[in-house]
């Protein structure tokens, strides 16, 4: 009840700041998530939830507010809830900004403190059957002020860890936990470099849970020297916890010291691209922060399932990566990734060595097509070993319409013991209209046996198999439909991996934008 | 199997649920009225971009995308294509990068990769991702003079550059002689 007065007086603050007879409207975005069907091999095959999610948006000249509505009910009646999850309200005026409210910001490249939510993504808390929309934000108040010299940026409010849904507080699980305080001073001496400072500390009642600082310096040499066509963009941060300015001074990177170093450079010519980075992260999981991990980010089914996520308690390593363009023929991407890190049984080692091949990157073709290989191991998983490798393809056979396919191949040893993947996926496509989809996916991976025969010596392969509609019913409107069996597992969008329950169905999903 | 007990929903929830349901029909019969949030960003190059003073110039494409999405990487040639052919006649592109912390390092070899010319914003706090309701990448954004946003283009299917086209070109045409240099101006 006291988050729903708030939100209103929020709004109602928004609209008296509102200049009268200014241009000012309210937007509208809506996504309605509607599933039948359950978690394979559970009951009720049938069982029926709906999600749905809206946001309203009042826009006027210096600013805007506005609130978010989430629900979610099911035909089992259980955890079900129905209350506005986010309001705001913010103005900004030349350089000067602030907000109150729900709130996202980042402090250096996130070491410190980054919040932020995953566009698009609908999640089911684990362990609990709710489902939520994730957002790391921050309830509180956040101010900005840029100046031609610098900027200064300040921020207070409970963090939420995304991690549960609003019918989890029923549960126990509490949203908004504790009191942050942070900000971040940054001087831009010349046009391409900065250096700056950030701070954050995490209190809850009378004890301080988490204080960290970050010092760093982003500058291009080579530009700064007058070169020209040719760059070197640099970003050196280090970060200490529970350290004096004295201790973060002297630059210690042991394990044992709470501390995250963060390095990354780019080497920029012409066509070809190079970027190196370099972590060393120790005890240094703050629960609002979010380092680099340095793995590379896949957009294939197979490879995105399998990206490692960082331990910021305890990992090193590094992620180099080179682009090459080749004029009206294509492009070639390598990438190298290591990361190590200790279990209680020893070292662990997360590594990946990848290569892309894509052609023709240019506008007005007829087809394109891409190709990868990936091996390496993941030691933090039990992944002893792994090849992956597929293409896609996508032809343009008439005017508006296209037609892609695209297959992946995954080999891999988990703790001694072999097993495959293997992914299918034909995709007819029509512009301004939709598209229509199938999936086909075989594993005998141990870990997605049924259930009922995992008494057999062997692993039986499963199969899932799904169709895929969308369609874009107005410009305003896009309707999904999944119809069949799809994977869970590890899933990853903008940076962030999380777990996706698998499922067994129809899903329909409506969104809408006005 | 039970029925969804809607009507059980707080009074609160079943009045913004039907404000929704009953707006969007209307709302996606009339034409484009959405103001586009008003922002301030700087570039990778250092430039300030105000969409403010681009609107001054003629329309404003937003073209939201990321480093990990393999439709943007098929996409945004296309979106190159279109700043060659009409930014000599006004319209300004501008590429909002979404990646965070974890991919801000390989955003410009990402652009240099595909030879983009127009200005590249990283929004990594995501405040212009939060402003804009982007919920997919790419996501595409074209804004008139007056600031409206006159259509949005969520995910891409080859072809669907053709009817961004159109509407660029009936911007263009009404706002014939706003023309003048932009940021990340093409070289001929």
């Amino acid at each position: 009840m006291r988050r729903r007065a708030r939100a209103l007086a929020l709004l109602v603050a928004a609209l008296s700041l509102a200049p009268a007879g200014g241009a000012a409207q309210i937007a509208v975005t809506n996504l309605l998530d509607v599933q039948n069907g359950n978690v394979p091999f559970s009951e009720p095959s049938d069982r029926v939830d709906l999600y749905n999610r809206l946001d309203l948006d009042y826009r006027f000249a210096s600013g805007q507010a506005g609130l978010r509505f989430e629900t979610n009910r099911n035909s089992e009646d259980e955890l079900t809830y129905a209350e506005i999850t986010h309001r705001y309200a913010e103005w900004s005026d030349g350089g000067l900004g602030a907000r109150v409210g729900n709130l996202y910001t980042i402090l250096g490249r996130g070491l410190v403190h980054r919040s932020f939510e995953l566009p698009g993504v609908v999640l089911e808390q684990v362990g609990l059957r709710s489902r939520y929309s994730p957002s790391r934000d921050v309830d509180g108040a956040f101010a900005e002020g840029r100046w031609r010299l610098g900027s200064l940026r300040l921020l207070a409010g409970r963090p939420n860890s995304g991690e549960f849904s609003p019918a989890g507080e029923e549960a126990g699980f509490v949203r908004y936990s504790g009191f942050l305080t942070g900000g971040q001073a940054v001087l831009t001496p010349v046009r391409q470099a900065k250096i700056g400072a950030t701070y954050s500390r995490l209190s809850d009642g009378g004890s301080v849970l988490h204080e960290a600082g970050s010092g760093f310096v982003e500058f291009d040499p080579l530009r700064i020297a007058g070169a020209r066509g040719v760059s070197a963009p640099l970003y050196l941060e280090y970060a200490r916890r529970e350290a004096s300015f004295s201790d973060w001074w002297r630059f210690e990177t042991d394990d044992g010291t709470g501390h995250a170093l963060y390095l990354a450079g780019n080497f920029l010519w012409g066509p070809l691209g190079l970027s190196a980075e370099w972590k060393d992260y120790a005890d240094f999981r703050l629960g609002t922060n979010d380092p680099p991990s340095l793995v590379r980010e896949h957009a294939p089914a197979l490879l995105n399932r399998n990206t490692h996520v960082l331990n910021a308690g305890l990992e090193e390593g590094h992620q180099i990566e080179a682009s090459l363009a080749f004029p009206r023929w294509g492009s070639a991407i390598v990438n190298w990734s290591r990361s190590d890190g200790r279990f209680a049984s020893g070292p662990v080692r997360f590594e990946e060595r990848y290569a892309e091949l894509h052609t023709p990157p240019r506008a007005g073709a007829h087809w394109e097509a891409s190709a990868f290989f990936a091996e390496g191991e993941d030691e933090f998983v039990g992944i002893d070993e792994r090849d992956l490798y597929g293409a896609a393809a996508t032809v343009i056979f008439a005017k508006g319409y296209s037609v892609t396919l695209d297959a992946q191949r995954q080999e891999a040893t988990r703790l001694g013991q072999d097993f495959d993947d293997t992914y299918l996926g034909l995709t007819l496509a029509r512009s301004e209209w939709g598209s229509a989809g199938a999936v086909w996916e075989r594993t005998n991976d141990p870990e997605q046996e049924d259930p009922e025969k995992a008494d057999d010596a062997a692993i039986d392969p499963r199969h899932f198999f799904g169709a895929i509609f969308q369609v874009r019913l107005t410009e305003r409107h896009e309707a999904s439909l999944f119809y069949g069996e799809r994977r869970g597992g590890r899933a990853c969008t903008a940076g962030t991996c999380y777990e996706v329950l698998p499922f067994k169905g129809a899903e329909l999903r409506l969104m809408t934008a006005f | 199997m039970s029925l969804i007990r809607l009507r059980r929903a707080h009074p609160v929830a079943r009045a913004l649920l039907a404000a929704a349901v009953l707006c969007a029909p209307a709302a996606s019969l009339g034409a484009g009225s959405t103001p586009a949030p008003a922002f301030r960003a700087v570039d990778e190059e250092g430039r300030a971009i105000e969409l403010a003073e681009l609107l001054g110039r003629g329309p404003v494409l937003l073209d939201f995308w990321s480093t990990w999405c393999k439709p943007c990487a098929i996409a945004m040639p296309e979106i190159e294509a279109i700043h060659r052919e009409f930014s000599p006649k006004g319209l300004t592109v501008v590429g909002i990068s979404i990646d965070g912390p974890r991919n801000h390092a390989k955003v410009r070899p990402f652009v240099a990769r595909l030879g983009l010319t127009y200005p590249i914003v990283v929004d990594a706090d995501g405040s212009l991702q939060q402003r804009f309701q982007v919920r997919a990448v790419p996501t595409a954004v074209l804004i008139d003079t007056s600031g409206v946003i006159v259509r949005t283009n969520q995910g891409y299917r080859p072809g669907d550059e053709d009817a961004l086209r159109d509407a660029i070109r009936a911007l263009i045409s009404d706002t014939s002689g706003a023309a003048g240099a932009g940021p990340g101006e093409p070289a001929e």
